[in-house]
């Protein structure tokens, strides 16, 4: 109500001394009045209730006076009883009085407090009856008790009781007297002050209501009347009507209150103006709202609509429909600038062109171009619109044009083409709207070709990785595969969800190839996280799901986004094949190698060619079986087998196998190779347990000529032996192992055929052979000779070369013999110093012949232990070269000596001499020094070759000494026979 | 050949066998020892040579190895199978140089062997030395 401020302020100081002074002014008079005449009033109620009060007490206090007095004559009385009769039961009147008395004496005191005079009467009146009880009764009585009554008597006779008494009862009605007479006053002074109170109370009563009188006639003036007016008049303006004003009169503060009314009506009545212009702004507003509403709610399901559409084709016909719908746009293109070329093509149109395709635009070329081109909307008038709609009488040209390019960021996506053959030109409102809309359309045309765009690249990608046979996979920072390709799949044999998502290391990469665990923070993989720097490994292996490894070699390459690494890709290729055909080859090499370098009669050779393919190909057994009775029954020959596998090779070898049976009797029957994949179902021997280290087994026939069987071998693994490559590597070496078998055993024929020959050529040219020498010496040896000296000499040359013919056929045969191994040696205990001067004895005649000096020096006795005739050969062989490489007149010597183990023959001549360039052949077969051909010395140039298979034979040498001189000197050294071993 | 040896020293010569399939051997082997004092039966081959050595009670036999019919070994074997020639002294002529022919010939039961080609003089010594032997 205080609605006018600014004004009011001393408007209601002032009031406030005018109202509150007057009303506290009365209200004070009237206190003054009401409280004098109540106070009046009260002390004449409280003189007349003391007064009374007094009277009260003086009444009681003159009959306490009284008891009091009674009790002293019954003291009298008592004792004069007691003095007359002398009884004791006289003094119990006394007795009672006295034991009263005290009590009554206090009670009087306190009934007379505060009026002195009654109080030494009091006082008086005790100290007589206290003397005479004192001074007279209670000697009396004493005496009396004393038994002297009689003088009691005496003394009471006197008198002098009744006088004290009497003094007593004097006084007594002093004090009675006394009292009796201030009651009275106080009665009548109270009865006058009563009177006097009365007249004053109906006096102040007569006051009082007029104060009240005049006080209410003010009120009703200055207050309750302006109040009802105010009433009204609020009453009024709730009821709408601000225009009424109230009379500012009255009390100063209701006159206040008015102008305050007065002033808020006018406020109020311009507030309600200011109210009313605000309701038409917020109705305005409103309407406003609701336009932006329909706008909003427009482009928000332009969103959804476009945002629903998949694909560059459904996205740019949406965005084109609602953007020609929200115009009423009849006609309308919409063209996407394709990358590459500056080019616009149409993606989406209506109502335009009919059949034949939209052609493309050029930025910068006519409207829509030049709206690409000015990044700006570009309306078209009438006179140039350029848009068409075929109808049927003719085209039909728009109107109005509109082209707006489609901008996403700074970029131009496209442009729309819209026109109305109908209606205005567009207005502001509506390109307002097709802005809103042509930045959606913008947008999710962008997002629509860079989708196109990521999914022909994810598409790319995806063929690209589906057509490796490279096993490729994406690790993220967290070591889980973001991606794994379908080679990679096929080769680690997962399914490609175990993969996706998961913790690669640990599924194919967590152990190393020899089975220890590969923690993933040694893994390259983890550390091209680490430097950043790509890695490529070629000694690791991959774990298939099946548990088995395959060595691979991998490429691992950082992913980088900006700085960060995202990603490592991991290409990797199984290098299983590739080992495989080189474990294949070097197996084939090596066998090769075995099989070329084997000597004559190397037994070892199969032994040595089965551990090359067995460890070649990592196989733990290998059998060699030799095909015998015509093809119908294998016998092992030659057993392989990896440690811990030889007592089950032992076992699949044992016994033979008849063909049919096996995988080697199989290949056996059937001529080629037989693969066994599955030892488990197949077992390899009947009656013989699978063994589950063995999983399979093949067995490859060694064939030869005329397709027979030679041998089979036979390996079991244990893995799937159907390895590419791995059965024709072993037919290569089956057919290798095939032609050494034909081929030793044509050699053996060969040597058997030899052995024959030599065993023939032995009889048929010995046998004549003998037959003429023997004839010879008869006839030369005849006594006396029938002969003539000429028929000697012919028959002696005969026998010489008879004898040199022999020789040099038991040469031929001794060097059969050498050459095959099987020279023969016929030990027994013999003295070489012996054989020495035999074979001295022998070649004398020859050296007498060539006039060359023969000594011997074998004094000693040399035991060895050796064949007699071939050491006599040996000596004799000797001696013949020596003499025939000796000029006549020359020296040959011929020693034996022993020395500690050993017995050195020593054959030295002083003849020709070998060239240093024949010495390393002098041992040769059928080598013959340069000088000995040179000079026509006839030999076979067998001869020191066979020395040579002699000495060896007996464990000995023979060598050309170094020597100074002219000559030669052989030195033979033959092992001496311990006196031990001779007896033994 | 100018002294012989006689079994058990009484005036009568010796008595040889001798078998070879070769005449020109068998004649020089008939010439030597018949030469050198020895009484000499010769036979062609192996199954006359064991008739002779039946017939005519021999005091040594020179056979040879390679001969039709019967071999110089088999021969032996059955000259020790035969009670009249259990104790026959046997020399075998052999062209092979084998040492299992030599092996082969002890086996059989000859007492000395001789390789072919052989000088006369040591055939003579040989059957001189076996003969005495006894």
């Amino acid at each position: 109500m205080a609605g006018s401020p600014g004004d009011g302020q001393p408007a209601e100081r002032r009031v406030t001394r005018g109202l509150a002074f007057r009303t506290l002014l009365a209200s004070v008079l009237l206190a003054v009045l009401v409280v004098g005449g109540f106070g009046l009033m009260t002390f004449a109620v409280q003189q007349l209730r003391a007064a009374s009060s007094r009277q009260v007490r003086a009444l009681q206090t003159v009959s306490t006076a009284n008891r009091l007095e009674r009790s002293v004559l019954d003291l009298e009385t008592g004792l004069r009883g007691y003095l007359l009769t002398g009884q004791p039961r006289f003094l119990q009147p006394y007795g009672r009085a006295l034991r009263q008395y005290p009590a009554l004496v206090r009670r009087l005191r306190l009934l007379v407090d505060g009026d002195r005079r009654q109080q030494e009467q009091l006082s008086l009146i005790s100290a007589q009856v206290g003397g005479y009880v004192q001074t007279w009764a209670q000697p009396l009585i004493r005496t009396v008790t004393a038994g002297q009554l009689g003088r009691a008597r005496g003394i009471a006779a006197t008198g002098g009781g009744k006088k004290r008494v009497d003094a007593i009862r004097s006084r007594f009605a002093v004090f009675t007297d006394t009292e009796t007479r201030i009651s009275a006053a106080r009665a009548g002074y109270a009865g006058r002050l009563a009177d006097v109170a009365f007249a004053l109370g109906i006096a102040g009563m007569a006051v009082g209501g007029l104060a009240v009188l005049t006080a209410s006639t003010t009120v009703q003036r200055a207050v309750v009347r302006p109040l009802r007016r105010l009433a009204a008049a609020t009453s009024r303006v709730a009821g709408g009507d601000l225009s009424i004003r109230v009379p500012e009169r009255g009390a100063p503060e209701l006159g206040e209150t008015s102008r305050s009314f007065n002033a808020m009506a006018a406020s109020l009545e311009r507030g309600r103006d200011a109210l009313e212009q605000q309701q038409a702004r917020l109705t305005e507003a409103l309407a406003e709202a609701e336009r932006e509403k329909a706008h909003s709610e427009l482009l928000r399901t332009y969103g959804d609509e476009l945002a629903e559409a998949s694909g560059v084709a459904s996205v740019t016909a949406v965005a084109l429909q609602g953007m020609a719908d929200a115009v009423a746009a009849e006609m309308g293109a919409l063209y996407l600038r394709t990358d590459g070329t500056g080019e616009l093509l149409p993606a989406a149109w209506r109502g335009l062109g009919g059949r034949e395709p939209l052609p493309g635009l050029v930025p910068g070329e006519g409207l829509a171009g030049r709206a690409v081109a000015e990044q700006r909307p570009v309306q078209a008038a009438p006179a140039q619109a350029t848009l068409s709609v075929p109808g049927i009488a003719g085209r039909y040209r728009a109107r109005h044009e509109l082209h707006l390019p489609l901008r996403h960021g700074d970029r131009i996506v496209g442009v729309v083409s819209l026109g109305r053959a109908s209606g205005g030109r567009f207005a502001d409102a509506e390109l307002a709207v097709l802005a809103g809309l042509a930045d959606q359309a913008a947008v999710a045309c962008a997002e629509a070709l860079s989708r196109r765009q990521v999914e022909r690249s994810a598409h790319e990608m995806q063929t690209l990785l589906a057509s490796t046979d490279e096993g490729i996979y994406v690790i993220g920072p967290d070591a889980r595969a973001t991606l794994v390709n379908d080679a990679a799949v096929r080769q680690l044999g997962y399914a490609r969800d175990d993969l996706v998502g998961r913790e690669l290391h640990e599924i194919i990469h967590h152990s190393r190839a020899d089975g220890t665990p590969y923690p993933y923070s040694e893994c390259p993989v983890s550390r091209v996280f680490q430097t950043g720097n790509g890695s490529r490994v070629t000694d690791e292996v991959l774990w298939h799901r099946d548990g088995t490894p395959f060595p691979v070699e991998y490429s691992a390459n950082p992913l980088y986004e900006g700085d960060r690494i995202t990603g490592v890709v991991v290409s990797f290729l199984d290098i299983a094949p590739r080992k495989r055909t080189e474990a294949q080859r070097d197996t084939q090499h090596a066998v090769t190698r075995v099989i070329a370098e084997a000597g004559p009669g190397d037994e070892d050779i199969w032994h040595r060619a089965m551990t090359a393919a067995c460890d070649g190909l990592g196989l733990p057994i290998g059998l060699g079986w030799l095909a015998r009775q015509h093809g119908t029954r294998l016998t092992c020959t030659v057993t392989y087998a990896a440690p811990g596998f030889a007592e089950l090779a032992r076992r699949l070898a044992a016994d033979g196998l008849p063909a049919g049976e096996g995988p080697a009797g199989l290949a056996l029957q059937r001529r080629e190779p037989v693969l066994l994949r599955d030892l488990s179902r197949e077992p390899p021997r009947t009656g013989l347990p699978a063994d589950p280290r063995l999983r399979s087994a093949v067995a490859i026939p060694a064939v030869g000529r005329n397709s027979r069987v030679l041998a089979i071998a036979e390996f079991f693994g244990d893995r799937d032996l159907a390895e590419p490559g791995l059965t024709s590597t072993l037919t290569s070496l089956a057919g290798q192992i095939a032609q050494y078998i034909e081929r030793m055993r044509t050699e053996a024929e060969t040597q058997r055929m030899k052995d024959e020959f030599v065993s023939t050529v032995s009889h048929e040219l010995r046998t004549p052979l003998s037959s003429m020498t023997g004839w010879l010496h008869i006839l030369l040896g005849e006594e006396p000779s029938p002969l003539t000296a000429e028929q000697r000499k012919f028959l002696t040359t005969i026998q010489r070369n008879s004898d040199r013919l022999m020789r040099q056929v038991g040469d031929l045969l001794l060097a059969g013999q050498i050459e095959s191994g099987r020279l023969s040696l016929e030990f027994a205990e013999v003295d070489m110093a012996g054989i020495a001067r035999e074979a001295a004895e022998l070649a004398g005649p020859q050296a007498g012949a060539h006039g060359v000096a023969l000594t011997v020096e074998a004094a000693q006795p040399a035991v060895l232990y050796g064949d007699r005739a071939r050491l006599l050969q040996l000596a004799d062989n000797l001696l013949t070269n020596a003499i025939k490489f000796t000029p006549r007149g020359g020296q040959v010597c011929l020693s034996v000596a022993s020395a500690g183990r050993w017995c050195r023959v020593t054959v030295s001549d002083t003849g020709i001499g070998i060239p240093p360039e024949d010495r390393p052949h002098l041992f040769q077969r059928f080598y013959r020094a340069s000088s000995a051909t040179e000079r026509g010395i006839s030999g076979t140039g067998l001869g020191l070759a066979i020395c040579q298979a002699i000495a060896e034979g007996h464990h000995g040498s023979i060598r050309l000494a170094e020597h100074e001189g002219p000559g030669s000197v052989f030195v033979v050294e033959l092992p001496l026979a311990a006196r031990e071993e001779a007896t033994a | 050949m100018t002294d012989p040896v006689t079994p058990g020293g009484d005036s009568h010569p010796a008595t040889v066998l001798v078998a070879d399939d070769e005449p020109d051997v068998l004649d020089l082997l008939v010439y030597r020892l018949t030469h050198s004092g020895y009484e000499v039966v010769s036979a062609g081959d192996g199954e006359e040579a064991l008739r002779l050595a039946l017939d005519t009670d021999p005091d040594l036999a020179v056979l040879d190895v390679m001969m039709p019919k019967l071999n110089g070994f088999e021969l032996t074997r059955r000259l020790r199978e035969e009670e009249q020639t259990r104790r026959l002294p046997v020399i075998l002529l052999t062209a092979r140089a084998q040492e299992t022919d030599v092996a082969s010939g002890f086996e059989a039961g000859a007492d000395d062997y001789l390789r072919k080609p052989f000088n006369p003089d040591e055939l003579v010594a040989r059957v001189r030395a076996v003969l005495g032997r006894r």
